[in-house]
């Protein structure tokens, strides 16, 4: 009796060590709607005296030695490689002095508070209001709250040079939308919120996955199947082709109770509410290419009618997408990036080639592939000693990661 | 180890009509039996979050039928497979769809299970615990005009408790609880229910 007992007591350890509970992490946002309402927007001029490289001069390490601080807009992001933590902080001048308020949090984890920082008059914010200097030596202070302690943690950040840009341009790229469920960011993967999410987590690009419904709509979805990983309602299991259009709008809920977007609502919403430079379509309904590349060009054409410079690509991940590309009459009338063989990436002429990672730095096939005009991105790379590596001793024109708060951390502080 | 050699031993060890563990005798004969359980079960199902959105609630009422192939020595032990159907929930929503347009919509989820089982009867009592997959199926009628399903499968448990009063040489009756765990899908499944047990063959 006993022995039974053992035994159905390490089977009910086995069976409850398989469930995995998504904490969600709240986005939190200070106190910023009471800060933008007593400041001035920072214009561009200013807002690239704020941009670069700080180091962290108060005594705690957390955040590591060095970041990344980019001001787009309102919004201001801090980026590190410790931790791999982001800030979202909004805010703008106010005399001669910047406030911010938002929030920061931890994408590899659940760590997140409040932060409250400002740039004081005699530390930068006078250079700032004049709108003169470069910025450097000025100094963001303030403070943010820690969950393990009871009071505020000072934070004191000192700007040493501009943020590294590469002169060919460089995409950052947030693939599944921005970022994946595992990350409990808030939203969900391949959602518009997460698409609206991704410029404040680092990219500057998004790779997004595009699956059939059962009557041959376009939908922003990854897996080929539903499963508790992606939506919150038990009664939605087995293909994502088993659901009408209709049938998914009205039932299907995300994780975090969004709807899934089609093709064209998520390229219409993500040209006219973000600042994203590149979307790369990852096709995964080969038998739809004809429709998808139909909506590409439409989404192309109101990027042009709203002066949008984006660019949004279909993406030829397999033999079976490049088969139908082959067969589609719409073939060689809108961008193509192509993740299969150089030979094929010719065939195509497609303007971008993706490799895997696992293939190395082909430095010289990189080089011919960028001296015929084509860019190169590389996928997908989550760690940091290899984003280090490629950025160091590669030259490729964008990276895809699941982690676009680390890369752009690296990448725009050069820690190379 | 100890304690896994101990359980071992434990289940080797032939019993007595008393459930009394005997040692074995090499002039004693074994006995064989292959025993069919067929069970009806009232059963209640808690989801870990609402299943949907506009869900009232994650307790849903259901019920279960099942039946288990057992082969039983004369010993505690007994192991078999086990199956059945499984309505785990029913709910009836009103939604709107993406224009807005009211939506009638019954959904239902029902599992087929099918997994491999271990026993332990002391007495009339039996307990045991099953492992192995369900095939789930999601029904939905929209409108009580459009309906269709969808399948998948996902891994889970049972493990029961039954009590069995013998009617005759072969057949027992008695009562059942059990519970089915299925974490992936976020839900577990209480039961109440009656069984009859037949000893199919006897060797």
């Amino acid at each position: 009796m006993k022995s039974f007992g053992v035994i159905l007591a390490s089977m009910v350890l086995i069976l409850s060590s398989c469930i995995s509970e998504l904490e969600p992490v709240a986005n939190l946002s200070g106190n910023a709607d009471s800060i933008l309402a007593i400041t001035t927007p920072i214009d561009s001029t200013r807002r690239s005296i704020i941009s670069g490289v700080y180091v962290v001069d108060s005594p705690s390490r957390r955040f590591g030695d060095t970041v990344a601080v980019q001001s787009r807009g309102s919004l201001i992001t801090i980026f590190t490689v410790k931790d791999v933590v982001y800030f979202a902080m909004r805010g703008g001048l106010r005399d001669d002095s910047v406030l911010l308020s938002g929030y920061w949090r931890g994408v590899q984890g659940p760590l997140t508070g409040v932060a409250q920082l400002s740039i004081q008059p005699g530390e930068g914010g006078s250079d700032i209001a004049a709108g003169k200097g470069s910025g450097k030596g000025l100094i963001l202070r303030g403070e943010i709250d820690v969950p393990e302690l009871d009071r505020p943690e000072p934070l004191v950040l000192r700007k040493i040079e501009k943020e590294f840009e590469r002169l060919r341009g460089f995409q950052i790229i947030a693939h599944r939308g921005g970022g994946r469920n595992s990350e409990r960011l808030g939203v969900s993967e391949n959602t518009k919120e997460m698409m609206f999410l991704s410029p404040v987590l680092g990219a500057t690009g998004i790779e997004i996955d595009i699956q059939s419904t059962k009557d041959g709509v376009p939908i922003v979805f990854h897996d080929p199947t539903f499963t508790s990983r992606t939506v919150r309602s038990p009664y939605l299991i087995g293909k994502v082709s088993n659901y009408t259009y209709k049938n998914l709008q009205t039932l299907a809920r995300l994780i975090y109770g969004e709807r899934i977007p089609t093709l064209e609502e998520a390229l219409i919403a993500v040209i006219d509410k973000t600042e994203l430079s590149m979307i790369w379509l990852d096709v995964k309904a080969a038998h739809l290419t004809d429709s998808i590349i139909g909506i590409q060009k439409r989404a192309i054409e109101h990027a042009k009618f709203k002066g949008r410079n984006i660019r949004i690509l279909f993406g030829i991940p397999d033999d079976d997408v490049l088969n139908a590309y082959r067969r589609s009459p719409l073939k060689g009338t809108s961008p193509v990036l192509c993740e299969l063989d150089p030979h094929i990436v010719r065939e195509l002429d497609a303007d971008v080639w993706a490799p895997r990672f696992t293939l190395g730095l082909q430095k010289e096939l990189v080089a011919e592939m960028q001296k015929e005009g084509r860019d190169v991105y590389v996928w997908t790379l989550d760690d940091t000693g290899f984003m280090i590596e490629y950025l160091r001793d590669g030259d490729f024109d964008g990276i895809l990661t699941n982690y676009p708060t680390l890369l752009a951390a690296i990448f725009r502080t050069r820690i190379l | 180890m100890e304690t896994l050699l101990a359980a071992m031993l434990l289940f080797c060890a032939p019993q007595d009509s008393s459930g009394l563990i005997m040692r074995r005798d090499s002039s004693m004969r074994s006995l064989y039996r292959v025993e069919a359980t067929l069970m009806g079960a009232i059963q209640a199902t808690r989801y870990a979050d609402k299943p949907t959105l506009v869900s009232a609630g994650t307790l849903f009422p259901g019920t279960s039928f099942g039946g288990r192939l057992m082969w039983h020595p004369d010993h505690l032990l007994s192991v078999g497979l086990y199956s059945g159907y499984v309505t785990f929930s029913r709910e009836h929503l009103s939604l709107t769809d993406e224009k807005g347009s009211p939506q009638d919509v019954t959904l239902d989820l029902t599992g087929i299970p099918v997994q491999v089982v271990v026993a332990m009867q002391p007495g009339n009592f039996q307990f045991g615990v099953g492992l192995g997959v369900y095939f789930l199926t999601s029904h939905t009628s929209v409108n009580n005009t459009e309906r269709f399903s969808s399948s998948d499968y996902t891994y889970g448990a049972t493990t029961w408790l039954a009590y069995d009063v013998r009617l005759t040489s072969f057949l027992t009756v008695g009562p059942e609880i059990g519970v089915h765990l299925l974490s992936h899908t976020g839900l577990t499944t209480g039961m109440v229910g009656l069984r009859v047990k037949v000893d199919l063959l006897t060797y």
